[in-house]
């Protein structure tokens, strides 16, 4: 079973995660703040890391900083899953070594699939999953 | 400088000829009197010489002429050269007959010749002769001697004065006249010496007035000057100068009233200077302040999103029957709550997306595009989420040729012209979008037949949050931001958005684009080739 670590400090979130990801057979592992993720992922070098930006005790950006530098750590996948949708975030989460960035509200089906895609073995550069606009485009919206 | 210059010179010249012109008629004035005065001088010494001198050329020539010539001839001669203008003698008896003339010595060396004896005198000189007393009269040098008149020592056409004395012997006896013709020999001499005197004074008063003109414009020429450094100090930007000259005249008011008006202006831009950095301190506050907006923005769209993301996760997670098995009703409702958390999470996007454009913040990446294709893709997607019985048509000019701009953006008009249209035409009324070409141009034109704008409010309906009227709100939802957004996209591509409208009748938007060769060949052709490739790129 594949152990996936989800950061985020919003309880809520965090454990529509833990559900999601338990019922698709992943071994979910979950830390409400930086500080918490970065220890768990340095003592249960996770499979792939579900990164929050915005969180009190050091957030996103610190701990995606930290993982990379660490040497246990580096080599684990980080996908970054915010609120912030600016494309500046974007390019910044890609920049700083994150395989992807899912923005907030997300469509469950879209996150399983970049999980999969993720931890497929011998993952090719797969091609981002959905695309960066989180608009539907089968969606009228009136 | 050089028309300072020039104003000197012309002053010298001025005073010059003024000075010359004075000296001149002064000059001609004096040269006149002067010789007015030396012929007096010359005749009224002739007079006297004639008084004194009749008397001793009398005796002579009684006592000398037949029996001793030659020492009459030296008497006359010694006589003659008494006085320098004497050029001529002659003695007449009383009855007018000439006795002798000095023209005799010349021709006859030892004895006395009296060929011209029995020549008779002039009337004017036979009565002079005949007088008493002592005559005088101006005349003239016959233009050619003349037998009568020997030959004259003077120049023909010369004047002449001749003086007429009479020999009075101590008993009373009256035997002998002396006529004696002056030229003014002396006077030709003396009128030389008062011209040279003239120019030389004229010359002189000359060079003293220029120099004075000189002088004169120096004193309005450097107060000029120093005007023009003061000006041009000013003209530099020097604000802070003044003119320092004090020469209580009109140039000394003229640099005052300068100074005053270089007080003024310092004062002024000083003034300005310190609005500019009030506005530059406010403009600084205002930049914070939209920075604070944008930020605001950005945190307000994240605290949004952060529930929405559990409600759509959990909504999503029981519809999949993760929370155990779901009816029909359910899923129904699960249904209604994913639609409108969409819309919900919509609306945060356009409001998102809109503050960015207003603030200019967006870049566009333009790009050579298919229009036929992007709104052929827009409208696929509004039919697939709009109402039942929408219809809505496409129709697409065959061979469009790619236009320019940014394919995404455009994408977002279209379909926000086309949400807008489908909002306010009623069900089962036809919407068209029309993609075609327009001579350099491709037109988008979306036409509705719903219920329509009143002319008043077409101004208005690009403003953002702007309805029509108050309860369009309820009526037909929506935030009154697509049309603003369409608007600011098509004016970061320099374009407008044309509204007709006709109420209840229907409206069409259209807009335009340039195709994509006419637009790089201008880019072209106005920029640097590599410039317009990188843009290109871009």
């Amino acid at each position: 079973m594949k152990k996936i670590l989800v950061v985020d400090d919003e309880k809520d979130v965090a454990e529509l995660l833990q559900l999601v990801l338990s019922k698709h057979g992943y071994a979910p592992l979950v830390a409400s703040s930086g500080m918490d993720g970065l220890a768990l992922a340095q003592s249960e070098l996770p499979d792939l890391v579900l990164l929050d930006i915005m969180m009190h005790r050091m957030d996103g950006w610190e701990a995606l900083k930290l993982l990379k530098l660490d040497d246990r750590t580096a080599a684990i996948p980080v996908v970054i899953l915010s609120a912030r949708a600016e494309p500046k975030d974007k390019i910044r989460g890609l920049q700083e070594g994150a395989v992807d960035y899912v923005t907030k509200p997300f469509a469950v089906a879209d996150l399983l699939r970049t999980v999969a895609t993720v931890l497929a073995p011998a993952a090719q550069p797969a091609p981002p999953a959905h695309p960066a606009n989180p608009a539907d485009p089968e969606e009228g919206g009136r | 400088v050089r028309k300072v210059r020039s104003l000197r010179v012309r002053f010298v010249l001025a005073i010059s000829a003024l000075v010359a012109l004075v000296l001149l008629a002064n000059g001609l004035v004096l040269a006149l009197a002067s010789r007015d005065h030396i012929s007096e001088d010359i005749e009224s010494r002739a007079l006297a010489f004639a008084q004194l001198a009749a008397e001793p050329v009398s005796n002579a020539y009684a006592t000398y002429y037949s029996s001793g010539y030659s020492k009459f001839r030296e008497l006359v001669q010694e006589a003659s050269r008494l006085d320098p203008d004497l050029a001529r003698l002659s003695i007449y008896d009383t009855g007018g007959r000439l006795l002798f003339d000095t023209s005799e010595l010349a021709t006859a060396p030892a004895e006395p010749a009296r060929a011209a004896a029995s020549v008779p005198a002039g009337a004017t000189l036979l009565q002079a002769v005949r007088g008493m007393t002592l005559a005088s009269w101006r005349t003239h040098a016959p233009a050619a001697p003349v037998a009568a008149a020997p030959a004259a020592l003077a120049r023909p056409g010369e004047p002449v004065f001749v003086v007429v004395a009479p020999f009075v012997e101590e008993w009373g006896g009256h035997r002998y006249s002396v006529a004696f013709y002056f030229v003014y020999d002396s006077l030709r001499a003396a009128a030389k010496a008062a011209g040279w005197r003239i120019v030389g004074l004229s010359a002189g008063s000359l060079a003293l007035g220029a120099l004075i003109a000189v002088l004169l414009s120096s004193q309005s020429v450097g107060p000029l000057e120093a005007l023009t450094r003061g000006a041009q100090d000013l003209a530099d930007g020097h604000l802070a100068r003044r003119i320092d000259l004090h020469t209580g005249d009109e140039f000394g008011t003229l640099a005052a009233t300068f100074n005053q008006m270089a007080a003024r202006l310092e004062r002024t831009v000083s003034d300005l200077a310190a609005s500019n950095q009030a506005l530059e301190a406010m403009n600084l506050e205002l930049q914070e302040l939209d920075r604070m907006k944008s930020d605001l923005l950005a945190n307000v769209s994240h605290e949004l999103r952060t529930p929405l993301t559990a409600i759509q996760g959990y909504t999503e997670a029981m519809d999949e029957g993760l929370l155990g098995a779901v009816n029909l009703p359910q899923r129904d409702a699960f249904m209604v709550v994913r639609r409108n958390t969409r819309r919900l999470l919509e609306m945060i996007e356009r409001l998102l997306s809109f503050s960015r454009l207003e603030a200019g913040a967006v870049t566009l990446a333009s790009a050579p595009f298919d229009l036929a294709e992007v709104a052929l893709h827009v409208v696929g997607s509004v039919r697939a989420g709009g109402p039942p019985r929408l219809d809505l048509r496409l129709e697409i000019a065959p061979a469009l040729p790619p236009v320019w701009g940014d394919p995404e953006r455009i994408s977002q008009v279209i379909e926000n012209l086309v949400t807008n249209a489908v909002k306010f035409t009623p069900p089962g009324r036809e919407i068209r979008v029309r993609v075609g070409r327009l001579g350099d141009e491709a037109e988008v034109a979306v036409t509705d037949r719903g219920i329509g704008i009143p002319p008043a409010a077409r101004a208005r309906i690009f403003d953002r949050f702007y309805q029509v009227d108050a309860s369009s709100t309820r009526r037909y939802g929506g935030m009154g931001l697509g049309l603003a957004i369409a608007r600011e996209i098509l004016a970061a591509h320099q374009r407008e958005i044309q509204v007709e409208s006709e109420v209840g009748v229907g409206t069409t938007f259209r807009f335009t684009l340039p195709l994509a060769a006419a637009a790089t060949g201008a880019r072209a052709a106005a920029d640097e080739p590599w410039a317009a490739r990188r843009e290109g790129l871009g």
